[in-house]
């Protein structure tokens, strides 16, 4: 099989397995609406999604690391366009990948921490603001398609809106995307 | 577009979807921070529908 047919196929199916992910995550967890809402609602439908959850999070994570050979495999592919186009290029696409993997890798292994700790009833109340502080900064670059889309956190967007505290106290809601993304 | 392992008219494509990518970035940007701008709201799910099809229409052409 020559090397541009592997980057075919690659190519072809990262979109379809990212999609996929994001697909099953609207569907079982609400995501990306979800991130609109307080901390502790957030958290507890992660507890709420149990270990599938966890897998799906960790599957769509890793598609977004898919992206790093499916940039190599496509330069390679197209290697008789202009060598340093290519070069920049192939360099753009893997930190991107990578930027869109650590935005997404934090669901698998740090927010099952946070969701047990804010489950914890003997927890006091400043584990519970270390909690909800810790979120904000580990989610602040969150990055997919629709996480920024999504996570606006309008008070004018109808009824599944939140209110000004949720707005204020929604600390989920990613604020930048791109491939990401 | 340089290439001929698939047709010009993907490259061409692929240079309209980037930017749009890189617009979609900057929702909470700057003065955008903290309600978003309804410009890269809409687009953002546009862009990036549009981008996985992009990329599984290269996919094909490679294989063609």
């Amino acid at each position: 099989m020559s090397h541009t047919t592997i980057a075919g196929l690659v190519v072809i199916a990262v979109p379809l397995a990212f999609n996929g992910a994001f697909a099953l995550l609207a569907a079982r967890f609400d995501y990306p609406d979800i991130l609109r809402l307080p901390t502790s609602e957030v958290l507890a439908r992660f507890r709420a999604g149990g270990t599938s959850l966890v897998l799906i999070w960790w599957s769509f994570a890793l598609s977004a690391l898919l992206m790093v050979p499916l940039v190599v495999l496509l330069s390679s592919a197209i290697d008789d366009a202009d060598s340093t186009l290519l070069a920049l290029a192939t360099s753009v696409g893997v930190l991107a990948a990578l930027v869109q993997f650590l935005g997404l890798v934090r669901w698998p292994f740090l927010v099952p921490y946070l969701a047990r700790s804010d489950a914890d009833p003997d927890a006091s109340p400043a584990r519970r603001e270390a909690v909800d502080a810790s979120s904000s900064p580990s989610t602040a670059t969150s990055a997919s398609p629709s996480a920024s889309t999504s996570g606006t956190c309008s008070p004018a967007r109808g009824p599944r809106s939140p209110d000004a505290r949720s707005c204020r106290r929604a600390p989920f809601r990613a604020s930048s995307a791109s491939w990401e993304s | 577009v340089q290439t001929s392992a698939v047709p010009g008219l993907v490259g061409v494509v692929g240079i309209v979807i980037g930017p749009a990518l890189m617009l979609c970035a900057l929702e909470f940007v700057g003065g955008n921070e903290p309600h978003g701008w309804k410009v890269a709201e809409r687009l953002t799910p546009i862009a990036y529908v549009v981008w996985s099809l992009w990329l599984v229409a290269t996919g094909i052409a490679l294989l063609a």
